[in-house]
């Protein structure tokens, strides 16, 4: 479904991605995991065709989307949908409006039947009844499935989730993740989920990459990647301050960046 | 996707072969608004060469069937291979339909007058 090669980006002087391959197959929930600041964001924001690598590829459904026109990106843009980190939501439409908003975009289908298929995405993520209030009106558990069932209006293959618990509290992330399962368990949608949140991480995946400095070190099963061997790996699933990422910079390195204005 | 609309005893009979999506359901919901405005009460729609359903198809059969009811009419379908049940199943709308392994089944179960 999803095909990564060699993908290299990056920031000025800094580079984000390294080198990274990784293959989601249709169907499959795969988590991307890693700490703050280890591309896994940059590498979702790549996948959605929202950035431009410097080299490699990605082949969605078998078409590389790397240099293809906006035109081009926006056809495969509505094979999937996406769920951003606080929903997304538009504050002056209401909930319905919101969801029915892809579909007034990008079909021409009538508002009848666009005002039927909302009743069946807020069914779908458990709000049915909720069309008529605003954002505003919503908690942000609320939000999150409205964004949900957005990210699913138009019937997509696959579906972006970025940290889809932030923010929430663990009941609410718990019923989040219940209805990623199910979208793709019922669905058969194809799940790409970044998250660092290790409980929702092992929950869902059928899939884990960890991403360690732009380089993917570990791809696998949940068992696998608690199995995994690498010491980064294990220090990131187990919450270790302790290990490859130290807690501080160096005495000397802290006042050498001090001293030389980097 | 493609139609094929059979009238016989006051029953009209969907013959649908294809994939019902976003692009093709104004044809689907066309084609039945076409036959409602007929005065066709009773629609079978046979499923046999259906491969494929998203909302949009859903959608379009809900408001067929809201038609139906204010006319009390019927609208059965017939004949679904086990994925698009799954849809039906997943979308909670198959206590909604009259779903019927064969079209016989379906057309004698229509309560007409």
């Amino acid at each position: 479904m999803i095909r990564i090669e060699n993908l290299i980006k990056n920031f000025g002087t800094r580079r984000i991605l390294d080198s990274v391959t990784l293959e989601v197959k249709k169907g499959e929930t795969m988590v991307i995991m890693g700490g703050s600041g280890c591309g896994k964001s940059t590498l979702l924001r790549h996948m959605i065709g929202l950035i431009r690598p410097d080299s490699g590829h990605i082949y969605i459904k078998d078409k590389d989307i790397t240099g293809m026109s906006e035109h081009d990106l926006n056809e495969v843009r509505k094979s999937y949908g996406m769920l951003f980190q606080n929903g997304a939501l538009l504050n002056s439409l209401t909930v319905g409006q919101n969801v029915a908003l892809p579909l007034k975009e990008h079909t021409k289908l009538g508002s009848e039947i666009i005002n039927i298929i909302v009743k069946m995405k807020l069914e779908l993520v458990g709000l049915t009844g909720f069309e008529n209030l605003l954002p505003s009106e919503i908690s942000g558990g609320m939000k999150k499935r409205v964004g949900l069932a957005r990210a699913i209006a138009m019937d997509p293959e696959m579906v972006f989730y970025d940290e889809p618990g932030a923010g929430l509290d663990p009941i609410t992330a718990a019923s989040i993740d219940q209805l990623i399962m199910d979208l793709s368990n019922k669905l058969g949608i194809t799940s790409i989920v970044v998250t660092h949140e290790m409980k929702s991480a092992f929950r869902i995946a059928d899939r884990m990459a960890v991403l360690y400095n732009g380089k993917v070190v570990a791809v696998g099963t949940p068992d696998e990647i608690r199995e995994s061997d690498h010491p980064y790996v294990s220090q990131f699933i187990n919450g270790l301050t302790d290990g490859p990422v130290p807690l501080r910079r160096s005495k000397d390195e802290y006042l050498k960046s001090l001293t030389s204005g980097d | 996707m493609e139609i094929k609309v059979i009238n016989s005893n006051n029953t009209a009979v969907f013959e649908i072969t294809g994939e019902i999506d976003l692009y093709n359901s104004p044809q689907l919901r066309q084609q039945l608004t076409e036959t409602i405005n007929k005065g066709l009460k009773f629609i079978l729609l046979d499923f046999s060469t259906v491969k494929y359903i998203d909302s949009s198809g859903l959608a379009t059969l809900i408001e067929g069937l809201r038609k139906l009811n204010k006319v009390k009419g019927e609208i059965k379908l017939c004949c679904m291979n086990k994925n698009i049940r799954d849809v039906f199943e997943v979308s909670r709308l198959e206590d909604i339909f009259a779903i019927y392994n064969t079209r016989e089944e379906a057309l004698n179960d229509f309560k007409k007058d």
